[in-house]
């Protein structure tokens, strides 16, 4: 279990630590707030020292390795043009420090670079052992449709597209998972499915479709939201999602209908229930209110805690955090609504009755 | 039972509750609402003696009456800060001994919870996307977030849905 993140002039982030909760972790922030960021920092160190025990093959974490890795893995999942671009923007020379603490304290892992850092981080504290579990990150675009030749397409050439969607495309192309998991499988498949009016299926030239009882339907010709639900569907049929240890996902309202948004709401506890931390970055106030509701009821034993990114007169942001929604300061997107309904009434008041 | 009557609405409580309507303390109006650069106070408080309970009530009823322009302040901010200079008039009713209110402050007082309830009848719309103008998990949640070290679950009530609160209330014409 990741138990908290420290981001010192990260990005937009001037010194700020998340506590994470062991089962759900909601950042709830406006455009440009810094909450990709926070997902993205946290993936890339858990996404090397879960992939340094496989390329180690049993031998313990080195320096040397560690620093390698996560200089390739921020460059490829941020995208900046050195790795000295992600210190936060203020005059003069910077150092940027990111670290992670885990339950298990001989995975805490942190790293520095500077301003001027071309393409080398520093390790500090170096961990002693290699993190077990496998993060997944889904991004706020669908990938089923682009999937077919996309990973070779990403590993033989020099693709301007984040590295989590690499990522995320090997999990899609799993077989899918068979024997003593599959009833657990089958109850977080059933609201997904009932939602997509169907199942999804990966043929041999890896082209997906959504099956209905009627049809089979190529994934382009079906709906932009059905197909990112239809992307953690097969996460799950796969078992690639609930073999994993953390779940990190960047906006799953993005272009989903509210009725699909209350489905999703609904995997969000399950996966956590299933024992994956998850991590989740929003502004939608409809899924909010849908995770409130699921909170209230039947999930009521997930420990969850609440993040709210504020974005400062002078630019900076600064992290409320809590147990519940109300602790995390103001909620842009409440706020936007309560003030369209006084613009409403405005508009009303001056129009003449009908 | 204690009756009480603002903004076209009239709030029944039940026996043996104490009620009052706290804007019209001679305590309030002379002295306190001036004082402090100015102070604002709830329609009514309403003390359940059995539970230890002090309600702070304001009711708004926009059916007849607009939100003007001059209404400078957001509505959930104007109840939030009604309720915060309620609390301190009681509490400086109770400490000057010289007027009249001054033992029913010093009995409301000796709550152990509070309670805040914020009644609004919506003003009429004319339009499908805005069946109603302001929504009421809206109102209520900005008030949990402003109000939450008073009372965490503020109550949002109107005629047609009171949510289960003591009392009970009724429309005037």
């Amino acid at each position: 279990m990741l138990k908290s993140l420290h981001l010192k002039n990260f990005t937009v982030f001037a010194d700020a630590t998340f506590d994470f909760g062991k089962h759900l972790n909601i950042i709830v922030g406006e455009n440009g707030s810094g909450k990709s960021h926070v997902l993205k920092a946290a993936y890339c160190v858990m996404a090397v020292s879960s992939g340094g025990a496989k390329d180690s093959v049993g031998g313990n974490p080195t320096k040397s390795y560690l620093q390698t890795a996560l200089a390739n893995k921020l460059r490829d999942v941020f995208k900046p043009d050195s790795i000295g671009r992600l210190a936060r923007r203020q005059a003069g020379r910077n150092r940027s420090e990111v670290a992670c603490q885990f339950d298990k304290t001989s995975c805490n892992l942190g790293f520095s670079f500077n301003t001027s850092s071309k393409s080398e981080v520093v390790v500090e504290p170096s961990p002693d052992a290699w993190i077990g579990a496998v993060p997944v990150y889904l991004p706020t675009r669908e990938l089923l449709s682009i999937f077919p030749g996309f990973v070779s397409l990403y590993e033989t050439t020099h693709l301007q597209f984040e590295e989590t969607w690499r990522d995320t495309a090997i999990l899609l192309g799993a077989p899918l998972a068979k024997g003593g998991r599959a009833k657990h499988i089958r109850d977080l498949l059933q609201p997904l499915e009932e939602a997509m009016g169907g199942t999804v299926e990966l043929d041999e030239a890896g082209r997906f479709y959504l099956k209905t009882k009627t049809s089979r339907i190529e994934i382009h010709l079906v709906a932009e939201g059905l197909r990112k639900l239809a992307m953690i569907a097969r996460l799950i049929a796969t078992g690639s999602l609930l073999d994993k240890g953390y779940l990190f996902w960047d906006e799953p309202e993005a272009n989903l209908n509210p009725k699909i948004v209350k489905a999703v709401a609904r995997t969000i506890f399950q996966v956590a229930q299933s024992g994956i931390q998850v991590f989740i970055a929003t502004h939608s106030l409809f899924l909010l209110r849908e995770l409130y509701i699921l909170q209230n009821q039947e999930f009521s034993h997930i420990n969850t805690r609440c993040f709210g990114l504020h974005i400062g007169s002078d630019g900076a942001i600064s992290v409320q955090q809590g147990a519940t929604m109300d602790d995390i300061g103001d909620i842009t997107a409440l706020d936007e609504e309560l003030q369209q309904s006084d613009r409403y009434l405005n508009t009303e008041n001056n129009a003449p009755l009908p | 039972m204690p009756t009480l009557y603002e903004a076209n609405i009239t709030c029944t409580f039940p026996d043996g509750w104490e009620v009052t309507k706290y804007d019209d303390w001679a305590f309030y109006r002379n002295r306190f609402s001036s004082s402090c650069c100015g102070n604002k106070g709830v329609d009514f408080l309403a003390y359940d003696h059995e539970n230890r309970t002090l309600w702070l009530i304001e009711l708004k009823d926009y059916r007849q009456f607009q939100r003007t322009k001059d209404d400078t302040i957001s509505l959930w901010d104007e109840v939030a800060i009604k309720v915060r200079d309620t609390l301190a008039g009681l509490f400086a009713a109770k400490v000057d001994r010289a007027h009249e209110d001054q033992p029913y402050a010093a009995r409301v007082l000796k709550a152990t919870k509070l309670r805040v309830a914020f009644h609004m009848e919506q003003p009429r719309t004319h339009s499908k996307l805005f069946r109603r103008a302001y929504k009421r998990e809206d109102i209520r949640q900005k008030l949990r977030q402003l109000l939450k070290p008073i009372d965490p679950h503020p109550r949002v009530v109107e005629l047609a849905s009171m949510d289960a609160v003591p009392w009970i209330a009724d429309s005037h014409p």
